[in-house]
């Protein structure tokens, strides 16, 4: 496992948001972002940490946000 | 995967003078240890590690760490310096072999050039000094060939994965250094351990960013805020009293980083103290070993300068006469000549008495020979004793026997000169008067032997007192440089002390007792203003996607932020966890039971480190050695509580110097279980008359299966620095 899904699975894996955002514990397990079904909360924290790993900075993150809530 | 240290190899680094195959020493996975004595190279043998990694050295002169071209003439073995010749060049160089996981093989070589440019050889302006390149080669494992890489960051890359630059401190260390590492005192100490072991800081950045995202997506979903129905303005009340909880929140958590600095600073000059207390009980112990060995050897270096004196003495002293020493023929020739000059003198006067009167009977006898009392005595016994005949009354040798004893006594006839110099009694006075003289010269040598030895002995002792003195000194000049000394007085000190923990007090105080409740209630207030805001924008008509980025943002926000802390906590148990082990192991040979070690949380958040026994009481003032063994539990958990696949090896240097035997045994058994590889450099089991020159303790690690190769270093007994060659046994 990737240092990236490490971190990615550790935040999700909060007992409040995978109640609220309905993410069970297989679902956890093989978390995969940006498939068809997969939630958008996924997406968002997915790209937060690739994008912050590729140095760029808050506002170019925050765009690639927006985007993704196509906002 | 792990790196692995096959060998190590010096040219006229220090002691090790000569080429690289005259000083390799090959070693291996699992644990490899280099004995020596004081001075038999283990020092050096270290700093080849500091010049790889950093470029240093450190200066045994004074403990601290320099630049390669600042220390160059103290580098270079004196020996070689002194052989060759001006206007020759002279490399010294360290060269280190490593394997990194099944297939490749490292080999890196450090090295700089000196030219002689005259005698002076411990002058560094005497030489030229030329650094030269790092040589890194690789190879693959089936091949014996190496080939050089060229790029200077492949070649940085190969000598970190050696021992990565972040895990250098917890591998990597000389003598009292492991105290400096984990310093409890510090707060950062374990908290930096903990970053090196986690991604942390990836956290941090993490709950940075999701906090600035939540912001943004707040001010968009205010922004698309319609502003003319009710909802609206319950929206905007809600959204401006937000923002001033959240103002009063910022104004609280700034005190409280006031007040954690407050109390940080507290505990720092609290822990400051203790070392600054502790060096100087230390300081008066090493102080008075010192004191009277200091005037033992001004008393011996007095006696030694009287005792210089005074071989003078000996040279010109009659009862000496060490300058006649090897004249012992001259005084056998000086007598053979004198015996042959009496005689030829009393042949000639014989001669002459002959020719004045020849009608007298002559004889070769000296003068008033025999005397009147034997002349006596033959003519009663009518006998001649002188050529044993008889002598009766009435024949001629008795009527001779009576014109002798009735010979004047004083014959003016003898006294008559007869040569021009008569030298006899002059030569007879210059026998007589060297008789106490020469009767000593088969003497001398032995008394030059016996003076040299004493001598010997002098010089000895003094060296060794020069010695104890030079290590005492060097103990407290750590102290010095380990704790920083201080001039200030106990009372002085009693009472900073004392200041420093009721500023502690009062920050924990204020930081238990207000702030943080306050801030929780803040922060509640807060989460639940939130949520009214999420529940309003639910009914208000914003494009779905703000709400959502809301909503989200602030989720995320809270959970990478209860992530981050899960972590930390996390890592922190399993380090606490895997020091106790580690703890118990050290110890195990030890009398004494070793406490527990429980790593907790500071009002500054930083970790505080307690030691406590069984029944959770606090333990203070354990021995030094137990002190050290429970930082080496940390520095052990670090490497055993990482989760990566990167294992590094231990190198250290002297690292349980004087603990005793308990605490040496339990260091390797535990070293040879935690680290894949450790190479490590101790006196404490070197015995210089034995016939491997290591003690029982040697031995019995010799046999142990864990240790996997074992050297003893040589120098030359009373060899003077420039002859100083430090040679190796390979004993396993």
């Amino acid at each position: 496992m990737s240092k990236r899904d490490e971190i990615l699975k550790e935040i999700l894996s909060d007992k409040e948001l995978m109640e609220k955002y309905n993410i069970n514990k297989e679902q956890l397990k093989d978390l995969e972002p940006f498939k068809p079904d997969s939630k958008t909360i996924v997406n968002v924290l997915s790209t937060i940490i690739s994008e912050n790993d590729n140095k760029r900075n808050t506002s170019q993150i925050y765009k690639v946000i927006k985007n993704l809530h196509k906002i | 995967m792990a790196s692995i240290i096959n060998s190590i190899s010096f040219k006229n680094f220090f002691n090790y003078y000569g080429e690289f195959e005259d000083n390799r020493y090959d070693l291996e996975e699992g644990v490899n240890i280099i004995v020596a004595d004081n001075g038999g190279g283990k020092s050096k043998f270290f700093n080849a590690f500091l010049w790889l990694f950093n470029g240093q050295i450190l200066d045994s002169d004074d403990k601290i760490r320099k630049n390669i071209k600042d220390i160059y003439v103290k580098i270079v073995s004196d020996k070689a310096k002194n052989e060759i010749a001006i206007r020759e060049t002279l490399e010294c160089a360290i060269q280190i072999e490593y394997t990194f996981g099944k297939r490749h093989k490292y080999q890196i070589v450090k090295s700089f050039t000196l030219t002689k440019l005259n005698d002076n050889i411990s002058d560094p302006t005497c030489w030229q000094f030329t650094m030269n390149d790092t040589e890194v080669n690789r190879t693959e494992l089936i091949l014996t060939k190496y080939k050089p890489i060229y790029d200077e960051d492949e070649k940085k890359k190969i000598i970190d994965r050696l021992i990565m630059p972040a895990f250098r401190k917890y591998s990597f260390f000389q003598g009292e250094e492991v105290d400096e590492i984990i310093d409890f005192g510090e707060k950062e100490s374990i908290e930096e351990a903990v970053k090196n072991l986690t991604d942390i800081s990836k956290y941090n950045e993490l709950v940075e960013l999701t906090e600035e995202f939540k912001v943004k997506a707040e001010k968009d979903l205010s922004n698309q805020n319609t502003a003319n129905n009710k909802q609206a303005n319950d929206l905007n009340i809600a959204l401006e009293e937000k923002e001033r909880k959240q103002e009063q929140l910022n104004h609280e958590l700034k005190k409280l980083k006031e007040w954690e600095t407050t109390f940080s600073d507290a505990e720092n000059e609290k822990n400051h103290l203790d070392k600054t207390y502790a060096n100087a009980d230390k300081r008066k112990e090493i102080d008075d070993k010192i004191r009277p060995l200091n005037k033992r050897l001004k008393d011996k270096v007095a006696e030694f300068e009287e005792f210089l004196d005074r071989i003078n003495n000996r040279f010109f002293d009659g009862n000496f006469s060490w300058i006649a020493m090897g004249f012992d023929q001259v005084v056998k020739d000086f007598r053979s000549l004198n015996d042959k000059f009496i005689e030829e003198r009393y042949r000639k006067k014989a001669l002459l008495d002959i020719e004045e009167s020849p009608n007298n009977y002559f004889h070769f006898l000296p003068v008033n020979s025999p005397d009147t009392v034997s002349l006596q005595n033959m003519i009663d016994n009518e006998h001649c004793y002188v050529c044993d005949r008889p002598a009766k009354e009435g024949s001629h040798e008795h009527g001779y026997l009576v014109k002798l004893k009735n010979r004047p006594s004083n014959n003016v006839e003898k006294d008559k000169s007869f040569v021009v110099n008569d030298l006899k009694n002059f030569f007879g006075n210059i026998q007589n008067n060297s008789q106490p003289f020469y009767n000593r010269i088969p003497d001398v040598r032995n008394s030059i032997k016996l003076t040299r030895e004493k001598e010997q002995d002098l010089k000895r002792q003094i060296d060794q007192i020069k010695i104890k003195l030079k290590s005492l000194r060097d103990e407290r000049k750590d102290i010095f440089v380990g704790g920083e000394d201080s001039e200030t007085s106990d009372a002085q000190i009693l009472s900073s002390y004392q200041g420093a923990i009721r500023r502690m007090q009062d920050a924990t105080n204020k930081i238990d007792d207000i702030l943080r409740p306050k801030i929780k209630k803040l922060q509640d207030q807060i989460k639940n203003i939130e949520n009214e805001i999420k529940t309003l924008n639910k009914t208000q008509n914003i494009p779905k996607g703000f709400k959502d980025n809301y909503e989200i943002s602030v989720d995320l926000a809270r959970a990478t932020f209860n992530a981050k802390e899960r972590v930390y906590d996390g890592m922190v148990k399993l380090l606490e966890q895997h020091a106790n082990n580690h703890f118990q192991n050290l110890t195990v040979n030890n009398d004494l039971a070793g406490g527990i070690l429980r790593f907790e949380k500071t009002p500054s958040g930083s970790i505080n480190f307690v030691y406590s026994d069984s029944k959770n009481n606090i333990v203070y003032g354990s021995s030094e050695g137990f002190q050290r063994m429970k930082k080496f539990s940390v520095v052990m958990a670090i490497i055993s509580a990482n989760s990566n696949d990167y294992k590094y090896p231990l190198l250290a240097d002297a690292p349980i110097s004087a603990f005793g035997e308990g605490f040496t045994e339990g260091f390797f058994e535990a070293s040879g279980k935690v680290f894949p590889q450790s190479i490590v450099l101790v006196k404490e089991i070197y015995k210089r008359d034995d016939d491997m020159n290591i003690n029982d303790l040697g031995r019995r690690l010799l046999k142990d299966k864990n240790v996997k190769t074992m050297y003893v270093n040589h120098v030359p007994k009373g060899a003077e620095q420039i002859d100083l060659v430090t040679t190796k046994t390979k004993l396993k």
